[in-house]
């Protein structure tokens, strides 16, 4: 954890007070000037009444040119960012076809398949002559075919577990699998710092929900101890079961879960773990096989190992890996999985494919050569930025890296800045 | 849930801190107030860590509970029909398709306008992923953005007249993040019975106040909307939404889309329609429901691309307000990675040989009469 010096802790509540205060003067204005003219909502209740979307408002749209940066290239090392203007003071903004060559900083093109490969982008296009862009049909339908099924295999085999399922994508394999793993009665432990997509499963499966401090195993060990022996809040049932999650790298910190520490607690306590291996998978480890490489965990102590292929393969979508029995339950029963449309053929390839070179089963050390290359870069960069002064967060080895701003203004000026010198960071 | 005698310890954890503030800069009340405030602000993440373990009683207590409790095991017991496994396909899911070395028709994709396989889209996509390779690499806000997203919003646009649309990367994620964007706790939600999953997850998500009508009833509908909006004053305030399918994917039934709207400006609702099924397949050029009933502009209408346009993603449409508001607080879209391009310049291609090529439409009628026929 980050001890904040107090002088920057007091500039940022103060900018973000005098940012609050100015907006609302502004919104005072607002209203007087829109009573005078008539509304055209015709009876309707607004889509945004009053407060919920200030932040939106008086906040984001003053720096709204540093976000959604439109590129024109693949997100590779280097790419082509197309400028921007707005006549409208930042709410609106339009494309120019001026475009800048920058250094690429701030896309998860861990291991660079990103853009057309030589190995992977061949089959990807015979694939796509083959089975079409699309199956048009959800898996249980008639939109399995023999690639989803050696795409499953080749997943299994990587990740170290019996079997695996895939679906479309990353954010909707946590949604539709959470619910069906767990519901009423159960109790789920989740990483205070959890991706949207795990608190969205969570939100929907319907169980109690209790928050952990971040990367703590010894915050987890209590919680444990004092929801196991309190059970199910007013009834004070046992639970039916408990469910906790982690991610392997938190996408915002940089920082590797305390992986060997919370198997352990959840072993003693006899509860499940769900791993979310989004930003480790293919990214970390010796053969680019995530976390529990890395930290030397089996990867039969944790039940149910999640991660996309996003990030580290170039593709889209995301798998569970788990026991067989694991994978034949959730394919009888995840809504991902029964309703809707099978990850689309060429990505399943560019998948297929970049495992292929990860592993070595091209023919060539490209894989090997990817995975030292990303470790240095990232520790070198680390390293680089700490001895310039910058506050980073995170572990080493892990390609997240994050630097602390703390105050407002800082965002767009440090952002505007790097545009200026041709490098693009988020 | 935190128990009461722990909400004491740490209320008093607080009051002792703030009565020590006020004490020593008591000389202007306000003065000493606001620097308590101050010191919890910079102080509010120090957790009550130690407290919670010795507040309940002995640790060897808590030990023998926590060795007694089994748990359930992470699934239920595997039965026969599990292990089902669907037929596989060694080709395209096109009108035929092979399965076990078998020539067979297909009447299972749902490709409706025989888009799979076509060359145009072929061509597209091969120029794409030589371009852009398959992913996009990253969330829609920070570099995901490619041209090729912002021109199929465009194009999807302009295709069926409204001001701007928003992409997403799977279809069924469409529904289940555009529901809780705009539908928060409070509001109304009128809803059909028969609607799929994606909408379910989606309204229950949202958390708000949801009426459920009889599935394709208009009578129905217009009962509830009647009971919601007569003798009950404070639903003028409220967001009231209507939520239907515009050709319902689990009973195949068409919604009378004129009637509904009839009754949307009666009782003064908003109507949220997912055309999933009906983009593509109704209307003059596929333009869905609404050129199909000839009615105005719905407020919100969503579609999965994975139906006729035989692509993967959904999108959703409106007015600028509307998909604005998407762009921040749609979770699907924000918390996501962007459509692969390749697919974006798919949709672009697929929607100019819908446009170019209407014969689709009735060629697809045709073969609708002949099986009803049969």
């Amino acid at each position: 954890m980050i001890k904040i010096p107090y002088f920057s802790a007091l500039s940022t509540y103060f900018s973000f007070g005098l940012l609050f205060v100015f907006g609302h003067v502004r919104d005072f204005f607002r209203n007087i000037f829109d009573f005078f003219h008539s509304s055209n909502l015709q009876g309707y209740a607004p889509i945004c009444s009053g407060q919920e979307d200030f932040y939106v408002r008086r906040y984001y749209h003053r720096i709204q040119d540093c976000f959604g940066r439109p590129i024109s290239s693949a997100p590779d090392v280097w790419f082509d960012i197309v400028h921007r203007y707005s006549n409208d003071n930042n709410k609106t903004m339009k494309r120019t076809s001026k475009v800048t060559r920058c250094l690429n900083l701030g896309s998860y093109n861990y291991l660079g398949f990103a853009a057309a490969d030589e190995y992977c982008t061949p089959r990807v296009i015979e694939t796509l002559n083959r089975f079409s862009p699309s199956t048009c049909s959800p898996r249980v339908d008639g939109g399995t075919t023999t690639l989803h099924k050696e795409l499953e295999e080749s997943v299994a085999n990587f990740v170290g577990k019996p079997a695996a399922i895939v679906f479309g994508m990353g954010y909707a394999t946590n949604a539709a699998t959470l619910p069906v793993l767990i519901g009423k009665g159960g109790l789920i432990v989740s990483d205070s710092l959890n991706h949207s997509s795990i608190i969205n499963g969570a939100r929907g499966s319907g169980a109690t929900i209790r928050v952990f401090q971040h990367n703590t195993p010894s915050h987890l060990e209590e919680v444990l101890r004092q929801h196991i022996a309190e059970g199910q809040p007013r009834t004070h049932r046992p639970w039916k079961k408990i469910v906790v999650l982690v991610e392997g790298i938190y996408s915002m910190e940089g920082e590797l879960c305390k992986l060997p520490e919370i198997v352990a607690v959840c072993k003693k306590y006899k509860a499940y773990v769900y791993l979310d291996e989004a930003h480790s998978i293919g990214a970390v480890g010796q053969t680019g096989k995530g976390v529990c490489e890395l930290l030397g965990v089996d990867t039969a102590d944790v039940d149910v190992m999640m991660g996309t292929f996003t990030k580290s393969f170039g593709s889209c979508g995301g798998y569970i890996a788990g026991s067989k029995e694991l994978i034949q339950y959730l394919q009888y029963t995840s809504p991902a999985h029964l309703y809707a449309t099978s990850i689309s053929p060429p990505a399943a390839q560019q998948i297929i494919s970049s495992i292929r070179v990860i592993l070595g089963e091209d023919g060539s050390g490209r894989g090997a050569e990817k995975l030292a290359r990303i470790r240095e870069n990232s520790n070198f960069f680390r390293s680089e930025l700490q001895k310039m002064g910058f506050e980073v967060i995170g572990d080493y080895d892990s390609p997240v890296i994050s630097i602390m701003l703390y105050n407002p203004a800082k965002i767009p000026a440090f952002s505007r800045e790097c545009l200026k010198q041709n490098v693009r960071s988020y | 849930m935190k128990t009461h005698f722990e909400n004491h310890i740490r209320n008093k954890k607080r009051r002792k801190a703030y009565e020590f503030f006020d004490d020593a800069f008591v000389d202007e009340g306000g003065r000493g107030q606001s620097l308590s405030v101050l010191f919890l602000l910079l102080h509010a993440g120090d957790a009550v860590g130690p407290f919670s373990s010795l507040i309940f009683g002995h640790r060897e207590e808590i030990d023998e509970l926590c060795d007694e409790w089994v748990p359930e095991s992470l699934i239920p017991p595997i039965t026969e029909e599990m292990p089902y496994e669907p037929p596989t396909l060694e080709s395209a899911a096109g009108p035929h398709a092979i399965i076990n070395g078998k020539y067979v028709v297909n009447f299972a994709s749902a490709n409706y306008l025989g888009l799979i396989g076509h060359e145009k889209l072929l061509e597209s996509n091969t120029s794409a992923l030589e371009k852009y390779g398959v992913g996009s690499c990253g969330p829609r806000g920070f570099y995901g953005t490619i041209d090729v997203h912002l021109d199929c919003e465009a194009r999807i646009a302009k295709f069926l007249g409204t001001s701007d649309s928003i992409l997403y990367s799977y279809g069924l994620s469409t529904m289940f993040s555009t529901i809780p964007c705009f539908c928060k706790k409070g509001d109304i939600i009128v809803v059909d019975e028969g609607v799929h999953w994606g909408i379910q997850n989606g309204l229950y998500l949202s958390r708000s106040t949801i009426v459920y009508f009889k599935h394709n009833d208009m009578e129905s509908l217009r009962n509830t909307l009647e009971k919601i909006v007569v003798g009950n004053k404070r639903a003028k305030e409220l967001r009231r939404y209507i939520i239907v399918e515009a050709v319902y994917q689990n009973s195949g039934q068409i919604a009378p889309l004129n009637e509904i709207i009839r009754l949307k400006e009666k009782y003064i609702f908003r109507v949220l329609l997912d055309e999933s099924n009906s983009f593509g397949a109704l209307g003059r050029s596929g333009r869905g429901l609404t050129a199909y009933h000839g009615v105005p502009k719905v407020d919100i209408v969503t579609a999965a691309m994975g139906h006729a346009l035989a692509i993967e993603g959904g999108f959703c449409t409106g007015s600028s307000r509307v998909i604005d508001h998407q762009r921040l607080s749609s979770s699907g879209y924000v918390f996501s990675a962007s459509l692969p391009p390749y697919l974006a310049c798919a949709a672009i291609t697929a929607i100019d040989v819908l446009e170019d090529n209407p014969t689709l439409i009735t060629k697809l009628k045709e073969n609708i009469s002949v099986l009803w026929k049969g």
